[in-house]
């Protein structure tokens, strides 16, 4: 993403998504003041082409912008509602004025592909895929799920809004942006991290001059940079429809980073990050839920792996440059 | 609100956000195929056993294959033998040469040390006398650094310079040393003056031919039977004046720009493909087995992000920037992919009771033992992990 364009939006997020907000949202997943500021950016129209109104970006633009809704905990599905905008436009499909949309891919057997559901959010209607059929709906909001988050569900008699065919895999675009708000999270859990040892003295130093702790730190910034260089592996695409196999492997990699960055993060940090005033669970706590968001680890490798039982033959490398060439930035 | 959490509001973490996407360009991609073609030709009927040694394999003539072929000292200047290609050409160079197991213990440290290092800080003599020699593999380099009782705390060396007329005289012993039976020079790092209590101070690096007299070699065998280190022994050595590198009591400094060019490639993420690419074209040609392919596919997704932060440093290198920490995080976080890979694919095989190719637990055999070698070499774990820390701002 171009800078002129992830300066102001960021600096939205620290006005207008500060904790305090985002522990409102948790509750009732209401957080009118920062929604209609999103809305009056323009950045919801980010992947709408120019000619229909909208900003005119490439997925490969918005990467950092996924990532900053992530180190935000951003409590409005702004990634989701950009790209349904982006589907809804070019399907001609009647675009909902100032409705948060989330992405609600259905697996063969018809139920959301994830054990957890989309968080709610005050307003929100789904996109909902089955095959190449999309649906829009109003979505309602669920019980409080285990992790103190209100889920999102679909009435079984929701009327559809709009409805239209499309090859776009939502599934894809769900665990993209999942893997991207994951990286944006572990950037501010390692920040926090850096900073609580800097500034917390045990037996006569700060616990950042304890080489055990930097260690910690060191391997958390690895799993943090890995996990960044994911989100923008799987956004660097030129067209709407991401790459599935980057996908793939982008969440893969996310989730099989993301215990040890939180694991350790909690070691730094003491007692005091399990403690419910403190922001740091408030983004583990997250992380933890986006693991089982849109596949886990697991899942997504049976899906990175058959690149090994498809036909062009040659090593490892060889089918990771083929299977990343297609929908992306590399042609 | 504890404090800590508040600052972070503001707080940014550059060294993590130093690997988005970059992009192969196509000058890159067409040297892959022809390197592709002669690795094929040479490495023709060579056992995965055998290709998996790779870094420890020695073949001069392979070297100096890739040397006709301007393949060699790839990113240095043309008027010293080099191919004045960038960075994203010499990954291509190394992803290939390592994704087919090719042995390149014969020019690797040349190539990817001693070259770079005598291009930054020899005189022009120098230059001209080694990196034609060097990007024709025709000369074969190790390093001294290590000594019996200096391993990663090198400041602590006692091998010992002396100033003897024009020259030089050099006394004592060098350990570990890649191929130093089989090199024709060594860099080496020494005391020139002060004491090990002065540290970093008064160290010097010497390019030592191993024909002179007083120098005696012994090679070491490690656990897998292969003799690919040794011992160096100088007594009463007498090197000429040409024989220093760089400033006398910069040394220092001097092995650590060298150290970051070993680190700054994308070498250090490859060293266990030939066990995974046998043990993947094993299961393709079995009945498919869930366990197995999720074995295979979380680690080909961190392969895949490797390689890409991989890229993301090339595209530093190409533009002129060092970025060492990052290289330092990379080389971590890869040699962790590295030793997974044989953890992972022991345990797969281990799960059945069938018998099992004997090729692919050769192979298995020797990636299980010689990978506690990949965090080792050139800086290990625990130093990388120091100067990640300082990239944090935390030292």
């Amino acid at each position: 993403m171009d800078d002129e364009l992830l300066g102001p939006f960021a600096r939205l997020l620290t006005d207008l998504s500060p904790p305090a907000t985002v522990r409102g949202a948790e509750k009732d997943g209401s957080a009118p003041e920062l929604w209609a500021a999103i809305g009056d950016s323009g950045f919801l129209d980010a992947l709408v082409p120019e000619d229909s109104g909208g900003v005119g970006l490439l997925p490969q633009n918005i990467a950092s912008l996924v990532i900053a809704c992530g180190e935000h905990l951003v409590p409005v599905p702004v990634a989701e509602t950009i790209v349904a905008r982006a589907l809804l436009a070019r399907h001609g499909a009647d675009v909902p004025a100032d409705a948060p949309i989330l992405l609600w891919p259905l697996s063969e057997d018809g139920m959301l592909s994830s054990p957890v559901a989309p968080v709610f959010s005050d307003g929100c209607l789904a996109l909902v895929q089955s095959g190449n059929g999309m649906t829009l709906v109003e979505a309602a909001q669920g019980d409080r799920d285990g992790f103190g988050l209100p889920a999102a569900l679909i009435p079984a008699d929701a009327p559809p809004l709009a409805a239209f065919e499309s090859d776009i895999d939502l599934l894809t675009w769900a665990a993209a942006i999942t893997s991207a708000h994951m990286a944006g999270a572990m950037n501010r859990v390692l920040a926090m991290s850096i900073a609580h040892a800097s500034e917390r003295n045990q037996f006569g130093r700060p616990l950042s001059k304890f080489q055990a702790i930097q260690h910690h730190l060191a391997v958390m910034a690895e799993r943090v940079a890995a996990s960044n260089a994911a989100a923008h592996f799987v956004f660097a695409s030129e067209r709407l429809a991401l790459n599935p196999w980057r996908a793939a492997a982008a969440k893969c990699m996310v989730n099989q980073a993301a215990p040890d960055c939180c694991g350790l993060a909690h070691a730094v940090h003491g007692a005091i990050g399990i403690s419910e005033e403190h922001d740091l669970q408030l983004h583990t706590r997250r992380i933890k839920r986006w693991q089982l968001s849109f596949g886990s680890e697991a899942y997504w490798a049976r899906r990175v792996a058959a690149s090994w039982r498809e036909q062009g033959g040659g090593t490892s490398i060889d089918r990771i440059r083929r299977q990343i060439r297609g929908g992306s930035a590399d042609g | 609100m504890p404090d800590a959490a508040h600052n972070a509001e503001t707080m940014t973490v550059p060294l993590i956000h130093s690997f988005s996407s970059a992009k192969l360009p196509q000058a890159a991609e067409t040297l892959r195929g022809e390197i592709r073609d002669f690795l094929a030709e040479r490495l023709d009927g060579v056992s995965p056993r055998t290709r998996a040694k790779t870094w420890s394999g020695f073949d001069p003539d392979l070297s100096r294959g890739l040397g006709a072929r301007g393949w060699l000292g790839l990113t240095l200047p043309r008027e010293y033998g080099g191919g004045g290609a960038d960075a994203f050409s010499r990954f291509v160079l190394m992803e290939e040469l390592l994704a087919a197991g090719a042995p390149v213990a014969a020019h690797w440290i040349g190539d990817r040390q001693s070259a770079p290092l005598l291009m930054r800080y020899g005189t022009e003599e120098q230059r001209r006398f080694y990196l034609p020699r060097i990007c024709a593999g025709e000369i074969v380099f190790c390093i001294g650094m290590s000594e019996p009782n200096s391993g990663s705390d090198l400041a602590s060396i006692r091998t010992r310079a002396t100033q003897d007329g024009d020259g030089w005289r050099l006394n004592g012993s060098k350990i570990w040393t890649t191929f130093g039976h089989k090199s024709d020079y060594m860099i080496a790092l020494v005391r020139t003056s002060g004491s090990p209590d002065d540290r970093q101070a008064g160290l010097s690096q010497f390019i030592i031919d191993l024909k002179l007299p007083g120098i005696s070699v012994r090679p070491i065998v490690d656990m897998c039977g292969d003799a690919h280190f040794s011992e160096v022994f100088f007594e009463d050595v007498r090197l000429p004046a040409d024989a220093l590198v760089g400033e006398e009591g910069q040394g220092w400094a001097q092995v650590n720009a060298e150290l970051a060019f070993e680190r700054s490639g994308p070498e250090r993420i490859y060293s266990s493909m030939v066990l995974l690419d046998l043990w993947a074209s094993h299961l393709a040609n079995s009945p498919e087995n869930p366990c197995h392919q999720e074995r295979l596919g979380k680690l080909l997704a961190r392969l895949a992000i490797a390689r890409e932060m991989s890229i993301a440093l090339a595209a530093k290198l190409a533009n002129g920037e060092s970025p060492v920490n990052e290289a330092a995080l990379l080389k971590d976080l890869g040699t962790e992919l590295e030793q997974a890979i044989p953890v992972e694919i022991a345990d797969a095989v281990g799960s059945d009771p069938a018998p099992v190719d004997p090729e692919l637990l050769g192979t298995l055999a020797y990636l299980m033992q010689i990978s506690a070698s990949f965090s080792l070499r050139g800086g290990t774990r625990e130093i990388l992990r120091g100067m990640i820390a300082r990239g944090l701002g935390l030292r």
